[in-house]
C-alpha cells in the first residue's frame, strides 16, 4: 500500500503542477489526501481507474482554473485602470506611440520584404545583371546574343527573357497623340513574371516579330473606357499598328509602374548580332527545386566559358538577384534606419511606463503589503501585477494599431513619386496580430522587474514603518535611474542620426548643380520616326519649334537636348582617341544638343567655343567635353582640336573634334559623381529631344502653349512630362527628404518620451528629498543650493545617457553612413546640436521638480513629521 | 464588464445551481466536514452513482469558498473525529439559505412535472 501511495503521491503531485500555483498551493495537499483516502480499500483494477480519473480531472479543471485567475486579474485591473484613469491613460498612450510608430513601420517592410509580388511564383523570379568590372558597373545590361547563349546554356533557369524600355507616341484610338512607356520584350516575358489574370491572351512564344501588344488596365480604362471590346483592335505605336490581344490587372506592374504596354521585342538584325552594346535587361525564372546560389553557380561556369568564346565577353560575369530583393534594393537602407529608430522610440515608451509602474508599485507598497500579510503569496501578486501590466500594453497596442493605421494614412498621402508603392502599403490582420504580440511581450518584459519588486515587499516591514508609499529603497531607486539613463541614449542615438540626416539634406540642397534650374520649363518632344525619316527633316522640326518658342513672350531662351538630367546609366559608350591604340572601356556619354543649350541651362564654358550655326550635318562633325573628361582623358594638355570617336580605334566612325570645354555639372543626379561627358552638335544627328524654356515667370505656366506651338507645328509630334527643371531636381531628392522628415519625427517623439520619463524620475527623487531638503534649508542652506543638489543629478543622468548614446550613434551612423551625404557619421557640429537639443529639453523636464525643491517650506515639512 | 455579486445578496441570485455544488451544500447541512467526508457523503447518498474527483471537489468548494456559502472552519470540530491533516468546511446562513432555495425549486419542478402526468403521482397515504 505505501509503494502505491507512494507512485500516486508523485504522479498526481506532478499532474497538480498544471494548475496556477496558488491554487496548488491552498489546495494540492488536500485533493492528494482525498485521492489517498478515496484510494483506500478498494481493489487494484479500481485504484488504477480511479487514479486515473482523478489525473484526467485536473488535466480537465487546470485551464479553467486558469482562466478563472485571468478573470479575476483582469477585472481587478479594470478596476484599477478606473480608479487610477491618469496613469492609465498616460501609460496606454505612451505604448500606443511605440507601437504605432513600429507598426506602421514594419508594414512597410513586410509590404517590400515579405508580402507576396503580384505575379504567380514571383519568389522563383532573378534579375540577370552583367557584372561589367572592365567600366566599374556591377549591374549593367546584356546583349541580344548574349540572352540567347544564356538561355540555350543553363539548365537551372526556366525561362530568359529580355527586355527593353521604348518610349513610344501612341495616336488614334480616340485622344490626343502621348507619349506612352512600353516594355519590349522577348515573348517568354511572361513565362517570368507571369500575371495573376488576364483578359484575352499574352504573346506566343512564335511572336518576336509580331506587332502585337498587351496593355494595361490604366490605358484600357484611359483610352478605350475600360470596354474589354478593346481587344483586336489596333493601336498605332510611333505610327506603326499593333493588335491589342491582351489586358493586365491593376495590380501588375513590370519593371516599374508607369509601363503602360508591353511588346515583342522585335529586335533589329544588329541588335541580333552585336554582342558588345548593353542594352538588353534579363530576368529568368529559376527551376523548380533549383536554389539561386545553384543557379549563380552554373551561370558562372557559362559566363567564364562565354568569355573564351568571345571577345566581348571578356572580364564579364553575370550576377542573379532575386527579383524581390532587386525591387527592395534601393528602400532598403532607409527602412533599417526607419525601424531601428521606431524600435527606439517603443523601447523609450516601454521604459517609461516601466519606470510608471516602478514608482506606482512603491506608492503602492502598503497594499500588497496588506494582501501578502493576508495570505497572498508573493507569485500571486507577481502574477496580478503582471496581468494588470499586461491589460495596460495591451490597451496601448489597440490603441496603437489605430494610431499605425493614421500615420500610414498620412504616409500614403505624402509619399513622393518615387515611393508611389507606399500607396499599397495598408494595415492588415497579420500586422495587427504582430503589433498586439508586441504589445503583449513588450508588457511581460518590461512589467516584470517592477511587479517582481513591488510583490516583493517585505510586510511586516512596510506596515511597521506606517509609511503610506513613498518607495524608500534604493533597489527602486537605482532600477528608475538606470532606466531613463537608457532612455536618454536611446533617443540620443535616434536624434543624432536625424540630425545627421538634416545635416545631409541641408548639403544636398547646397551642392552647386553647375547650372541653373529656376526658371527652366522641360519638355519631351518626340518625333514618329516614320514621318521625318532624313536627319535634314528631323532638324528642320526642331529648329522650327525653337524659332517659334523663342518669340513667345516672356522665354528667355529656347533650346533642346537628347537628355538634361541623366539617369543611372545614361546613353554612354566605350570610345578610343585619336593616336591612342587601345579602347577606353570607362564609358564617355554623349548627347546631342542645340547650340543654345550651355546658355539656357547657364553652364559655363571653360575654354574653345559653343556650338554655332556653323557647325552643319556637312562641316566637320565637333563636340565638347565636360571638365572631369579633359581632366581624365587629357590630364596635362589642351583638349580643344582633339579627336576621339564613339567606337573601337580600327572602327570606321567617324571622328569627332573637340571644339570647347565646359564645366563640369551634376546632371547625374545632385548626389552622384559626374560622368565623363560629351556633347554633340544636333545639326549633325538629331532625335527626338528634351526642349528647354528659360523664363521670366513660373516656367510651368507656359506648358499648354508650348503643347498649342508644337501641335500647330505637326499635330502627330508627341509632347510628354512637361515640368519645371527645379521641380524635377526637387522631385529626385524628394525620398531623402522624406527619410528625414519621418527619422525626425520619429526623434522628435523619442525626445518628447525621454524627457517624461526624465521628469517622471526627477519628481520622485525631488518628492523623496524633501525630508533632507527641509533639513539642509533650515541649517542654512539657500534655495541655490537645492537648485544645485536638483542640477547635479540631472547632469549625471544625461551626460552618463549622452555619451553611452553618443557613442551607439557614431556606430549607427558608420553601419548607416550610405544614407549620409556631405557628413561624417561622427560630424562633431550634428553632435553638438543633439546635445544641445537633449540639454535644453532636460531643463525644461527638470523645471517643475527643481522648482518645487526650491519651495521646500522647511518648518512645514519638518512639523509634518 | 459584469459587476461581481456581492455577498449578502438574495439567495435567487445563485439559483440554478449546479449539480455537483448543491450536492456539497447538501452534504454540509448536517454536520461540518473536510473534503474525503463531502466525498463519501455524497457516494452515500447517491447510492454510489456520483463519484466526485478531488479536482471537481475542490473547484466546487473554492468558488462557494469565495462566494460566501461555505467557510472553512477555524476552531477544530469534534475531537473525535477530528484529523488535524485536514481542513473541515460549514455552511454559512446564506448557503443554507441558497440550498433550502434551490430545494423549493426543485420541488416546484417536480410537482410540475407530476401535475402534466411527465412523473407517477405520489401514492395517496
Amino acid at each position: 500500500v505505501t509503494r502505491v501511495e507512494r507512485a500516486v503521491r508523485v504522479l498526481y503531485g506532478a499532474v497538480l503542477h498544471l494548475y496556477p500555483a496558488s491554487y496548488r498551493e491552498e489546495y494540492g495537499r488536500e485533493m492528494t489526501l482525498v485521492l489517498l483516502d478515496r484510494l483506500r480499500g478498494e481493489g487494484r483494477v479500481a485504484r488504477a481507474l480511479v487514479a486515473l480519473g482523478a489525473n484526467a480531472a485536473v488535466v480537465a479543471d487546470a485551464p479553467r482554473q486558469h482562466l478563472r485567475l485571468l478573470v479575476s486579474d483582469v477585472r481587478s485591473a479594470a478596476r484599477m485602470i478606473r480608479r487610477e484613469a491618469w496613469f492609465a491613460a498616460v501609460s496606454v498612450g505612451t505604448v500606443a506611440i511605440g507601437i504605432g510608430l513600429s507598426t506602421a513601420v514594419f508594414s512597410v517592410g513586410k509590404s517590400l520584404l515579405v508580402d507576396a509580388l503580384p505575379y504567380r511564383e514571383g519568389e522563383r523570379a532573378v534579375v540577370m545583371w552583367v557584372r561589367n568590372p572592365r567600366q566599374g558597373v556591377e549591374r549593367d545590361f546584356t546583349s541580344y546574343p548574349r540572352l540567347l547563349d544564356w538561355r540555350r546554356r543553363s539548365r537551372l533557369l526556366d525561362a530568359v527573357a529580355g527586355y527593353a524600355f521604348r518610349q513610344a507616341i501612341l495616336t488614334g484610338a480616340g485622344g490626343a497623340a502621348e507619349q506612352l512607356l512600353v516594355v519590349r520584350a522577348t515573348p517568354n516575358l511572361f513565362d517570368v513574371v507571369r500575371p495573376n489574370h488576364i483578359v484575352g491572351r499574352l504573346f506566343a512564344e512564335t511572336e518576336e516579330q509580331t506587332p502585337v501588344v498587351v496593355i494595361s488596365q490604366g490605358l484600357l480604362q484611359r483610352r478605350f473606357g475600360g470596354e474589354a471590346s478593346a481587344i483586336g483592335k489596333s493601336l498605332l505605336l510611333d505610327s506603326v499598328p499593333h493588335t491589342i490581344i491582351g489586358v493586365l490587372p491593376a495590380s501588375f506592374h513590370f519593371p516599374e509602374r508607369d509601363v503602360e504596354a508591353w511588346a515583342p521585342l522585335q529586335p533589329t538584325t544588329e541588335e541580333r548580332q552585336a554582342r558588345s552594346p548593353f542594352w538588353l535587361r534579363a530576368v529568368a525564372r529559376l527551376k523548380r527545386g533549383a536554389t539561386p546560389a545553384q543557379a549563380q553557380h552554373e551561370m558562372n561556369a557559362i559566363a567564364s566559358r562565354l568569355a573564351a568564346e568571345h571577345r566581348e565577353d571578356r572580364g564579364l560575369g553575370v550576377r542573379l538577384v532575386g527579383l524581390r530583393d532587386e525591387i527592395a534594393r534601393p528602400f532598403k537602407p532607409a527602412l533599417v534606419m526607419l525601424t531601428a529608430a521606431s524600435l527606439g522610440v517603443l523601447l523609450i515608451a516601454c521604459v517609461n511606463v516601466a519606470g510608471m509602474l516602478t514608482a506606482r508599485g512603491a506608492a503602492r507598497r502598503r497594499e500588497i503589503a496588506i494582501r501578502t500579510a493576508l495570505g497572498a503569496s508573493r507569485r500571486r501578486v507577481l502574477r496580478q501585477r503582471l496581468t494588470e501590466t499586461v491589460v495596460l500594453f495591451l490597451l496601448g497596442g489597440v490603441l496603437g494599431v489605430g494610431l499605425g493605421w493614421g500615420v500610414l494614412r498620412a504616409l500614403r498621402r505624402i509619399a513622393p513619386p518615387a515611393l508611389v508603392w507606399l500607396k499599397d502599403v495598408s494595415l492588415d490582420l497579420p500586422m495587427v496580430g504582430i503589433a498586439l504580440g508586441m504589445a503583449a511581450v513588450t508588457g511581460l518584459l518590461f512589467g516584470v522587474v517592477p511587479s517582481w519588486k513591488s510583490a516583493g515587499t517585505n510586510a511586516a516591514e512596510v506596515i511597521a514603518s506606517g509609511v503610506k508609499g513613498g518607495g524608500h529603497d534604493q533597489v527602486s531607486r537605482r532600477f528608475r535611474r538606470v532606466l531613463v539613463i537608457s532612455q536618454i541614449a536611446t533617443a540620443t542615438v535616434v536624434a543624432s542620426f536625424a540630425t545627421l540626416m538634416v545635416a545631409s539634406l541641408l548639403h544636398v540642397r547646397q551642392v552647386d548643380l553647375g547650372f541653373e534650374p529656376h526658371g527652366v520649363l522641360t519638355a519631351r518632344v518626340q518625333l514618329p520616326p516614320g514621318r521625318y525619316p532624313e536627319p535634314a527633316h528631323r532638324q528642320q522640326v526642331f529648329d522650327r519649334l525653337l524659332e517659334r518658342l523663342r518669340v513667345l513672350p516672356g522665354v528667355q531662351g529656347a533650346a533642346a537636348g537628347s537628355s538634361v538630367l541623366l539617369g543611372r546609366l545614361p546613353a554612354s559608350t566605350s570610345f578610343a582617341i585619336e593616336g591612342r591604340s587601345e579602347l577606353i572601356d570607362q564609358p564617355l556619354t554623349f548627347d546631342i544638343v542645340t547650340p543654345d543649350f550651355f546658355r539656357v541651362l547657364r553652364i559655363p564654358l571653360l575654354r574653345g567655343r559653343y556650338f554655332s550655326h556653323g557647325d552643319t550635318a556637312e562641316s566637320q562633325k565637333v563636340a565638347i567635353i565636360n571638365e572631369t573628361t579633359a581632366r581624365t582623358h587629357w590630364p596635362n594638355e589642351d583638349p580643344i582640336g582633339r579627336r576621339f570617336k564613339l567606337a573601337p580605334p580600327e572602327s570606321d566612325a567617324p571622328w569627332f573634334t573637340v571644339v570647347g570645354v565646359v564645366a563640369d555639372t551634376r546632371r547625374a543626379g545632385v548626389e552622384y559623381e559626374t560622368f565623363t561627358e560629351s556633347y554633340l552638335a544636333y545639326t549633325q544627328d538629331p532625335g527626338s529631344m528634351t526642349v528647354l524654356l528659360r523664363t521670366e515667370r513660373d516656367p510651368t505656366q507656359l506648358a499648354a502653349t508650348l503643347r498649342a506651338v508644337v501641335r500647330e507645328l505637326d499635330p502627330n509630334l508627341a509632347v510628354a512630362h512637361e515640368a519645371a527643371l527645379d521641380e524635377l531636381i526637387a522631385d529626385e531628392i524628394a525620398p531623402r527628404r522624406f527619410n528625414t522628415w519621418l527619422l525626425t519625427a520619429f526623434g522628435a517623439a523619442a525626445i518628447a518620451l525621454t524627457a517624461t520619463g526624465l521628469y517622471g524620475l526627477l519628481a520622485y527623487l525631488v518628492a523623496l528629498r524633501r525630508h533632507e531638503m527641509a533639513v539642509r534649508l533650515s541649517i542654512g542652506a539657500t534655495p541655490h543650493h537645492l537648485l544645485a543638489l536638483v542640477a547635479r543629478d540631472v547632469f549625471v543622468l544625461v551626460g552618463t545617457g549622452a555619451a553611452v548614446g553618443l557613442s551607439g550613434a557614431v556606430v549607427t551612423a558608420t553601419s548607416l553612413r550610405g544614407l549620409l551625404f556631405g557628413v561624417a557619421p561622427w560630424d562633431s557640429l550634428s553632435q553638438i546640436v543633439t546635445i544641445g537639443i537633449l540639454a535644453s529639453v532636460a531643463m525644461v523636464a527638470a523645471w517643475v521638480p527643481v522648482r518645487r525643491a526650491m519651495r521646500v517650506d522647511p518648518a512645514g515639512v519638518l512639523r509634518a513629521e | 464588464m459584469p459587476r461581481r455579486r456581492r455577498e449578502g445578496t438574495e439567495p435567487e441570485h445563485f439559483l440554478p445551481l449546479p449539480g455537483d455544488t448543491f450536492d456539497v451544500l447538501v452534504s454540509l447541512a448536517d454536520e461540518d466536514r473536510h473534503g474525503y467526508a463531502i466525498l463519501r457523503d455524497v457516494a452515500e447518498r447517491s447510492n454510489g452513482r456520483i463519484r466526485l474527483s478531488p479536482s471537481t471537489l475542490y473547484a466546487v468548494i473554492k468558488r462557494l469558498l469565495e462566494s460566501g456559502l461555505i467557510e472553512e472552519l477555524t476552531e477544530r470540530p469534534d475531537p473525535a473525529y477530528d484529523d488535524v491533516r485536514r481542513r473541515y468546511y460549514r455552511l454559512t446562513p446564506l448557503g443554507r439559505r441558497v440550498a433550502r432555495c434551490e430545494a423549493a425549486r426543485l420541488t416546484r419542478l417536480l410537482a410540475n412535472a407530476r401535475v402534466t402526468g411527465l412523473v407517477p403521482k405520489r401514492r395517496s397515504p
